[in-house]
C-alpha cells in the first residue's frame, strides 16, 4: 500500500504534453450550467493521465469572483501568529507539486436512483493534473497553532448571491490539514491557476472529494469545532448506515463526506459507438481515495468472467491510472463491457453505488454497449 | 410595471454572457397528464407563459434556466426545492410557490426524457468570466459614481453593493471588468430589473458606476 507521503513529487513527474493526446481543438465541455459555470470534462478525455486544463471540469457554486492576482490568504483563529500571505512571501517555503484526482462529490449525481436534486453531473466531474504550491503545513507552522484547535475553516473569495444564500464555509480537521500532501496551490499543470480553477490560490487535498479544494482561497481559520452552516451541516454529508434508496435521512444521522470511494469509468469505446472488426480497446481510469488501485478487471460477458487490464502511470492514493483491455474481435454484431476496479487491500467497486440523498460520490460499475461492424 | 423598481439591478458577468445553455437545453418535455402529477388538484397547471415569466423573475438573477431544466423530480422534491430557493432569498410570491412547484414538477418530472446536455467550447466558457478591456466604459469618476449608484442602483442592490431581497451582489464580481457587459445588463434589463435608457445612463455614468463598485471591495 502506498502511503501518502509517495504522493509528493518534487516537479512534475509527468511531461503533460505527452499525455495530453490527440489535438484539443475539436473537443469540448459538458455545459451542465452556464452561469454559474458547471461544466464537465468529456468522457471520451478520461483516458489520459493528465487532463487537460481547458478540458477539466469546473464546479462553482456561486461563480467566481472578479480575477485579481494580488488577492491574499488571512490566517487567523487559534495561532500564536495571525497574518496573511500571498504569492511573494511563499517564495520563503517548499514548493511541492503533487499528482492527484479532483472529483467533485457530486459527480455521477444523474446515475442515482430514485433521483436527487443537483447539478446532474454524469461522468465529467473529475480529472487528474498536477498541482503546485506549498504545503498548508508549512503555513500553519509558521503560524503556530494553538491547543485546542481541531479544526482549518476554509472560505474562498466567491461570495453568495445575496445575503440569504448561505456562504460555502467548508472546514477540514487539523490532521488532514497538516498532512504533507495538502496544498495550497497556484499552479495546474504547469501553468498559473485560472480564473475558472481558483485562481490566484486553492486547496488541494489528495484522495478527498473537490467540495474540500476551496477554489479563490482567501481564508484559513484555525478553530476548535468544525464549520458551521449549510454547507457543512447540511450538504456534503452521507447517512452513517446505509439507508434504502429514496429514504429521508435526517442530519443527525449523517457525517461529513471526505474520501473518495474506489471508481473506474470506460471513456472508450463510447456507448453506443460503431468500431471496425478486429483489435477492440477499452480504456479508462481507475482511482481511490484511500489507496492505491491493485488491479481493474473487464468483463465481456455480463460479469460472468473477468480479466484483469493493463495500468499505466504511478499508482497511488488520490491518483488515478489509466487502464486499458485490448483484444481482437472478428464478429460483428452488438459487445458490452464492464469494468470494477480493486483497489489495495481488497476493498472492490460495487456493482451499485450505495444511494444517498445528496446524490453523492457515485462509483457503480461502468458498462458500455457498442457495435463491431465488417 | 407591477412589481419592478426603478432600480438597477445588474446581474453577473456569467449570467450575462452565458445564456448559450438556454438555447441549446433539452427539448421541450410534454407535459402529458398521465405523467404529469399535481400538487393541489385546487390549483390548474401554470401556463408555459406565466411560469416563464416568474422564472425570468424570480430564478434567472441567480442561475440560468438549465438548473431548473436538468432536474428530474417529484412533485415532493420540487415542492421542497422552490422552498428552499425561496428561503435563500428567491423573491417568489407566497401564493405563487405551490402553482411555480406544481408547474416544475409536471415539466421536469422522473418520467420526463433525460436532458441532452449541451456542449460549449474550452475558449468559450474561459472567455465568458475573463476581464476585457473598458473601451468606452475607462476613466470613471467613483465619487459620481458613487452618487449615481446610490440613486439609482442601491435600493435593490444595498447600499453596500451586497445584495438585498432583489438585487444580487455586485462586489468583487467579473461583470465588473466586462464593461460592455455591464453596460448591456444596465440597458436592457434582465429579470425584476428594468432597462435603463441610454439617455438616463450614458457611457461616462456606466464608467463611474463601474469605478464606484470596483473600489468597493
Amino acid at each position: 500500500m502506498m502511503r501518502r507521503r509517495q504522493l509528493i513529487e518534487l516537479g512534475a513527474s509527468i511531461a503533460t504534453s505527452t499525455l495530453v493526446g490527440p489535438a484539443l481543438a475539436d473537443e469540448a465541455l459538458l455545459q451542465h450550467l452556464g452561469a454559474p459555470q458547471d461544466l464537465g470534462t468529456p468522457l471520451e478525455a478520461l483516458n489520459r493521465l493528465i487532463t487537460p486544463t481547458p478540458l477539466f471540469f469546473v464546479r462553482s457554486h456561486f461563480g467566481p469572483p472578479a480575477l485579481d492576482l494580488a488577492r491574499k490568504i488571512r490566517i487567523s483563529g487559534l495561532v500564536r501568529q495571525p497574518f496573511e500571505i500571498d504569492e511573494t512571501a511563499f517564495g520563503h517555503l517548499q514548493q511541492v507539486t503533487v499528482t492527484a484526482v479532483l472529483q467533485c462529490a457530486g459527480n455521477g449525481r444523474a446515475l442515482q436512483t430514485p433521483r436527487v436534486p443537483g447539478v446532474q453531473w454524469v461522468h465529467g466531474a473529475m480529472g487528474q493534473a498536477t498541482w503546485t504550491g506549498v504545503r498548508l503545513k508549512d503555513v500553519l507552522e509558521r503560524a503556530g497553532v494553538l491547543p485546542g484547535a481541531a479544526h482549518v475553516r476554509l472560505a474562498g473569495a466567491d461570495l453568495p448571491p445575496k445575503p440569504t444564500v448561505p456562504a460555502f464555509l467548508r472546514s477540514i480537521p487539523l490532521a488532514r490539514a497538516l498532512d504533507p500532501g495538502t496544498l495550497i496551490a497556484y499552479r495546474m499543470n504547469g501553468e498559473p491557476l485560472t480564473l475558472a480553477h481558483g485562481a490566484p490560490f486553492r486547496l488541494i487535498v489528495p484522495g478527498w472529494a473537490g467540495d474540500h479544494w476551496i477554489k479563490w482561497l482567501t481564508d484559513l481559520h484555525v478553530q476548535k469545532d468544525e464549520a458551521e452552516g449549510f454547507y457543512f451541516q447540511t450538504a456534503y454529508r452521507l447517512p452513517i448506515e446505509p439507508v434504502s434508496p429514496g429514504a429521508a435521512v435526517p442530519p443527525e444521522a449523517t457525517r461529513p463526506l471526505t474520501t473518495l470511494p474506489v471508481k473506474s469509468i470506460i471513456a472508450q469505446p463510447l456507448d453506443g459507438s460503431r468500431q471496425r472488426v478486429g483489435k477492440q480497446e477499452i480504456t479508462g481510469v481507475a482511482f481511490s481515495g484511500e489507496k492505491a488501485i491493485a488491479r481493474v478487471e473487464v468483463s465481456l460477458d455480463g460479469g460472468a468472467s473477468w480479466r484483469a487490464a493493463t495500468l499505466e502511470g504511478e499508482p497511488g492514493a488520490g491518483r488515478w491510472q489509466v487502464f486499458r483491455h485490448v483484444f481482437e474481435d472478428r464478429t460483428p454484431g452488438p459487445k458490452h463491457a464492464v469494468v470494477r476496479a480493486i483497489e489495495a487491500g481488497g476493498a472492490t467497486q460495487p456493482e451499485k453505488a450505495a444511494w444517498n440523498p445528496g446524490g453523492y460520490l457515485w462509483n457503480g460499475w461502468h458498462a458500455v454497449s457498442w457495435e463491431v461492424v465488417a | 410595471m407591477p412589481r419592478r423598481t426603478t432600480a438597477l439591478l445588474a446581474l453577473t458577468a456569467a449570467i450575462a454572457v452565458g445564456c448559450k445553455g438556454d438555447h441549446a437545453g433539452p427539448p421541450p418535455a410534454p407535459a402529458s397528464s398521465a405523467s404529469a402529477p399535481v400538487i393541489s388538484s385546487a390549483a390548474p397547471l401554470l401556463s408555459d407563459t406565466a411560469a416563464h415569466a416568474m422564472i425570468v423573475d424570480d430564478c434567472l438573477s441567480c442561475h440560468t434556466e438549465q438548473m431548473l431544466a436538468q432536474q428530474r423530480l417529484t412533485p415532493r422534491q420540487w415542492a421542497s426545492e422552490v422552498k428552499k430557493m425561496q428561503g435563500w432569498g428567491a423573491p417568489v410570491e407566497p401564493e405563487n410557490i405551490d402553482p411555480l412547484a406544481a408547474y416544475l414538477a409536471a415539466k421536469y418530472s422522473t418520467e420526463t426524457a433525460p436532458e441532452r446536455v449541451p456542449t460549449i467550447s474550452p475558449a468559450d466558457a474561459a472567455a465568458a468570466i475573463a476581464p476585457l478591456p473598458d473601451g468606452a466604459f475607462a476613466g470613471g469618476d467613483a465619487g459620481r459614481g458613487a452618487t449615481a449608484y446610490h440613486e439609482l442602483c442601491a435600493t435593490c442592490h444595498a447600499d453596500d453593493a451586497g445584495g438585498a431581497a432583489v438585487g444580487v451582489h455586485l462586489v468583487d464580481r467579473p461583470l465588473l471588468h466586462r464593461a460592455a457587459d455591464f453596460a448591456r445588463v444596465v440597458r436592457s434589463g434582465r429579470g425584476r430589473m428594468p432597462a435603463f435608457r441610454v439617455e438616463d445612463v450614458p457611457d461616462a455614468q456606466i464608467a463611474n458606476l463601474l469605478a464606484h463598485l470596483r473600489s468597493s471591495r
